[in-house]
């Protein structure tokens, strides 16, 4: 393993690595084998999933059920898991802002608040960094991996603490524990009355006691928002990039790194996972077979690496490009041993 | 396929557009377009959506301009939980419920979101709905889940490759559709490998051996009724084409 010592540096130089792709191009099971060898060096790893679909739970052979378990590594270590309970961390949020459990109470009677830990929970970007930064705040791990979902929705995840900025600064300056007030107070002449013509005084009222509750964690959240996108930005952070050998897949990544450039979230490593179909190489490891269809293939992967080496080297002149090839098996946890273990060599 | 036949499609990207842009030579935006393919072709956003439905409603164009032109509100509407789920599937399903601009084409066809968000975006209306025992937020979101769950108007393609993952993600899918709108989604299988009548190739025995398996899990599980085959092509409009000649024999 001459290049352990390469990727090691890089896990000791980050502490939080988000996989960003498209839908499709391997980001979990890529993510799940880089937290898993992570973990087998020794570095203490923390793997979470934003993603509302199970598959980090399916890739790591854990229940999805169970929202945060624990998986031992060949090196006798282990390797944490968590997926997003929306209900667990927003309780959790609210009950650290207020111990007293008031506030948990006056929420947990809205009905919008209701639907929003409940069946609109999965998408709730607040909850995934509600358990992020539990997760960071607990200084138990080296290097938290992140398993975003694929495109916009990451994008969207990653801009919640500049949206939430946003929001305040668009306002009159006011204090910060009185933006919400402010929110209010804004409201009464626009935002409730359009609401309420749109949505029904009913919604209207429900979202007027949801914000109604808000000045009370305004702060808590304010901070919480910031300091995460601070980090995001900071040294501590980096965007692995995951995409295939695919045209149109190639333009869409292109597209998302020009988005995350405009977050000035530093992008390290962009991943072209499958780089060869594995049957491919079992093809041509026999000289003496003449085919046409594996001319046709093999001519078809070579102009896809051919121009996306030439659009890779136009948009990414200071990223990191890594080459993975396709695995034969990528089911459960044996395969992702293989997988790190290919990680390690190729980096 | 369906515009080759003659009938008038739209077809809705919900995703990313800069690669469909390209392969069109049309800039992708809110308006439809011609394609150039005999469809026309739009991006939708919760945002737009609603700046359409707010105009549509109070029939005040500067109404829905000003209350979106405020960067608060816009911020707010992007972490509003369901807003823009329910905006896009408003104006997807307003030509059914006959409430909107009217939509003059007999086909939408829409290029959702990846799993988790397809299913939690289904689950918006019914969530919305329950948060509010009347009124048009009430109304309509029922209105909404009603036309998602009529398999008169709305039908689903759920597209797996011959992988594991893929097929799991997809019996998740198929399972959370079903449950939500009680229809079920016909499924394609995409990227099959065809090999040669005419060539021996032992080399791909035991991947055509793995394929069949997953054939046959997308067969029995998710009744798989049709497949596409993997095509070497990187001209991108001749896929285009293989694809939907190839839908037509299907």
């Amino acid at each position: 393993m001459a290049n352990q010592g390469v990727i090691k540096q890089y896990f000791k130089s980050e502490k939080i690595l988000f996989f960003l792709g498209n839908g499709g191009v391997g980001k979990t099971t890529l993510s799940a084998s880089v937290a898993y060898l992570a973990s087998t060096y020794n570095l203490k790893t923390a793997i979470i999933t934003i993603d509302p679909s199970k598959r980090l739970a399916q890739a790591l052979g854990v229940s999805d059920k169970s929202f945060s378990s624990s998986i031992d590594t060949a090196s006798g270590t282990s390797l944490d898991v968590f997926l997003v309970n929306p209900q667990k961390e927003f309780a959790d949020f609210l009950q650290k802002t207020d111990p007293s459990g008031v506030l948990l109470k006056v929420f947990e009677k809205n009905k919008l608040y209701q639907q929003m830990v409940g069946r609109l929970g999965e998408t709730q970007n607040f909850s995934a960094l509600f358990l992020l930064d539990k997760v960071y705040q607990s200084k138990k791990y080296d290097l938290i991996v992140v398993d975003t979902p694929p495109h916009q929705h990451a994008i969207d995840f990653l801009n919640t603490g500049p949206n939430i900025k946003k929001i305040i600064d668009s306002l009159p300056k006011v204090k910060t524990s009185a933006f919400i007030n402010k929110i209010l107070n804004v409201g009464k002449d626009s935002f409730y009355n359009v609401l309420s013509f749109l949505t029904g005084e009913v919604f209207a009222q429900e979202m007027k006691d949801f914000l109604a509750a808000f000045p009370a964690v305004g702060d808590s959240l304010l901070k919480l928002t910031t300091d995460l996108s601070e980090l995001f930005v900071s040294e501590q952070s980096s965007v692995n990039l995951v995409t295939v050998p695919e045209v149109s897949k190639v333009v869409e990544i292109v597209g998302i790194a020009n988005e995350i450039k405009k977050l000035n979230i530093p992008i390290d490593n962009l991943w072209i996972n499958r780089a060869q179909p594995y049957w491919l190489d079992k093809g041509l490891a026999d000289p003496q077979l003449k085919s046409k269809w594996l001319e046709q293939a093999m001519t078809f992967h070579k102009q896809n690496l051919e121009y996306i080496g030439v659009e890779l080297a136009k948009s990414f002149p200071n990223t990191k490009n890594i080459y993975l090839p396709e695995f034969e098996n990528s089911d459960g946890l044996g395969d992702l041993i293989a997988i790190s273990k290919k990680i390690e060599a190729v980096y | 396929m369906l515009a080759s036949r003659g009938k008038k499609v739209l077809f809705v990207s919900l995703v990313d557009t800069t690669f469909l842009g390209e392969i069109l030579k049309v800039e992708v935006g809110y308006a439809p377009k011609a394609s150039g393919l005999g469809f026309d072709v739009c991006n939708w956003t919760g945002l737009e959506c609603l700046k359409e439905y707010i105009a549509f409603k109070s029939r005040m164009e500067w109404l829905a301009d000003s209350f979106l032109k405020s960067n608060f509100i816009r911020y707010l509407l992007a972490q509003a939980p369901g807003l823009a789920e329910i905006s896009v599937l408003g104006k997807i399903t307003s030509g059914a419920r006959a409430h909107g601009p009217e939509l003059k084409y007999d086909h939408i066809v829409v290029d959702s979101f990846s799993s988790g968000h397809f299913i939690a975006m289904i689950k918006t209306p019914l969530a919305l709905a329950q948060t509010s025992s009347s009124g048009p937020m009430h109304r309509e979101s029922k209105d909404i889940h009603s036309i998602l769950s009529d398999k008169k108007i709305c039908s689903y393609l759920m597209i797996s490759t011959f992988e594991s993952y893929s097929i799991q993600e997809a019996e998740e899918t198929l399972a959370g559709l079903k449950t939500l709108t009680g229809l079920t989604p016909t499924v394609i299988g995409n990227k099959k490998i065809e090999l040669p009548k005419n060539e021996k190739l032992p080399f791909m025995e035991t991947v055509i051996d793995q394929q069949n398996l997953y054939n046959e899990m997308l067969i029995n599980k998710l009744q798989m009724q049709y497949y596409m085959p993997l095509y070497f092509l990187n001209a991108r409009d001749l896929i285009l084409e293989k694809e939907s000649q190839w839908l037509i024999r299907a």
